[in-house]
C-alpha cells in the first residue's frame, strides 16, 4: 500500500473585515485500489465529455470498492477566461453524466482534491475551448 | 472582492513505481460573492444538513460557483455529501479526519450527513458572484 502526504494551506487578509484567515492541513493517504492514474488530458472540448478512468477495449474501467471512493485531484492548466472546466459525476461506467451531474467546476489555474464517492468514473467538459488538465486520480480500495 | 491563497502540495514515494510524485500547486482565488460563510463547526446526524445559509446563486465561472473547504473532525465515522436533488446525489466522502477543498457549481446547495452518530464537520463556503 503506498502512502500519499497532502498538505492544503487557505490565507486570506480581506475576506473578512474583522478575521483574517490562515490555516493549514496535512492528511497522509493510503490508496489501496487497483486503479491509480496519473494524467494529462487536452479536452475535446464543449460537448464531450471526456471521462478520467481507463479504457478496456472501447468500455470505461469503473471504479469499485466500498461506494467507488477515490481521491481526486485536478489542477486546470488554461490561462484563457472562459475555459473553465466542469466536472461530473459518471454513475456508472457505460454511459456519460447528465447534465445535472456536474457538480464542481474549475476555472483556469484552478485545482480541486476531493474525495469523490457512488460514481464509476468523472466526466470533465469545458466551457469554451480545449484545455489541458492534470489529475490525479487514487482508487480507494479493491472491488 | 476578496482574494483567497491557496496552496496544494501532494507527494508519494511509493504510489507509482517509475515516477516520484511531487507538485505544488497556487492559486489565488477572487472571492466577490454575497455569501461568505467563515470558517464553521457543526454537528452533523444521518438527516441531511444543508450547508448553506443562502442558495447559492451565481453565474461567475460556472453556475453556482462557491470554493469549499470541509474537514472531518471525527475519529470514527464518515461524512456523506451530496448535491441539491430532491433524491440527493452522493458525490464525496470523507472518511475521519479527511480533508477537501473544491469549487462546487451547479447547485443551490451543499448537503451532508454522516453514516451514523453525530461526528463534527469543520467547513468553509465562500460564494463567486
Amino acid at each position: 500500500m503506498a502512502t500519499v502526504n497532502v498538505t492544503l494551506s487557505l490565507s486570506s487578509t480581506d475576506l473578512f473585515a474583522k478575521q483574517a484567515l490562515s490555516f493549514t492541513e496535512t492528511d497522509s493517504l493510503s490508496p489501496a485500489g487497483d486503479t491509480q492514474v496519473m494524467g494529462k488530458i487536452i479536452l475535446s472540448g464543449n460537448g464531450t465529455q471526456d471521462a478520467l478512468t481507463l479504457g478496456t477495449d472501447a468500455a470505461i474501467r469503473p471504479l469499485a470498492g466500498d461506494n467507488d471512493q477515490a481521491y481526486l485531484f485536478l489542477n486546470n492548466l488554461s490561462s484563457t477566461a472562459g475555459e473553465y472546466v466542469q466536472v461530473a459525476l459518471r454513475a456508472a461506467a457505460a454511459t456519460a453524466g447528465a447534465a445535472a451531474d456536474w457538480f464542481a467546476v474549475v476555472g483556469p489555474g484552478e485545482f480541486l482534491f476531493i474525495p469523490i464517492s457512488d460514481m464509476q468514473s468523472v466526466d470533465l467538459e469545458p466551457a469554451a475551448g480545449t484545455p489541458a488538465v492534470e489529475f490525479l486520480l487514487m482508487e480507494k480500495a479493491l472491488g | 472582492m476578496a482574494t483567497l491563497k491557496t496552496t496544494f502540495s501532494i507527494t508519494s514515494t511509493d504510489l507509482f513505481d517509475m515516477v516520484n510524485l511531487s507538485k505544488t500547486v497556487t492559486a489565488n482565488l477572487t472571492i466577490d460573492g454575497d455569501n461568505r460563510q467563515g470558517l464553521t463547526v457543526v454537528k452533523t446526524s444521518t438527516g441531511y444538513l444543508d450547508l448553506v445559509l443562502e442558495a447559492l446563486s451565481g453565474s461567475g465561472g460556472g453556475a453556482k460557483k462557491a470554493y469549499v473547504y470541509a474537514k472531518n473532525l471525527d475519529t470514527v465515522d464518515s461524512l456523506i455529501f451530496a448535491d441539491d436533488e430532491s433524491t440527493p446525489q452522493v458525490y464525496a466522502r470523507l472518511a475521519p479526519g479527511e480533508f477537501m477543498f473544491f469549487p462546487a457549481a451547479n447547485n443551490t446547495a451543499i448537503k451532508v450527513k454522516s453514516t451514523a452518530n453525530t461526528p463534527l464537520l469543520e467547513y468553509l463556503i465562500l460564494e463567486v458572484a
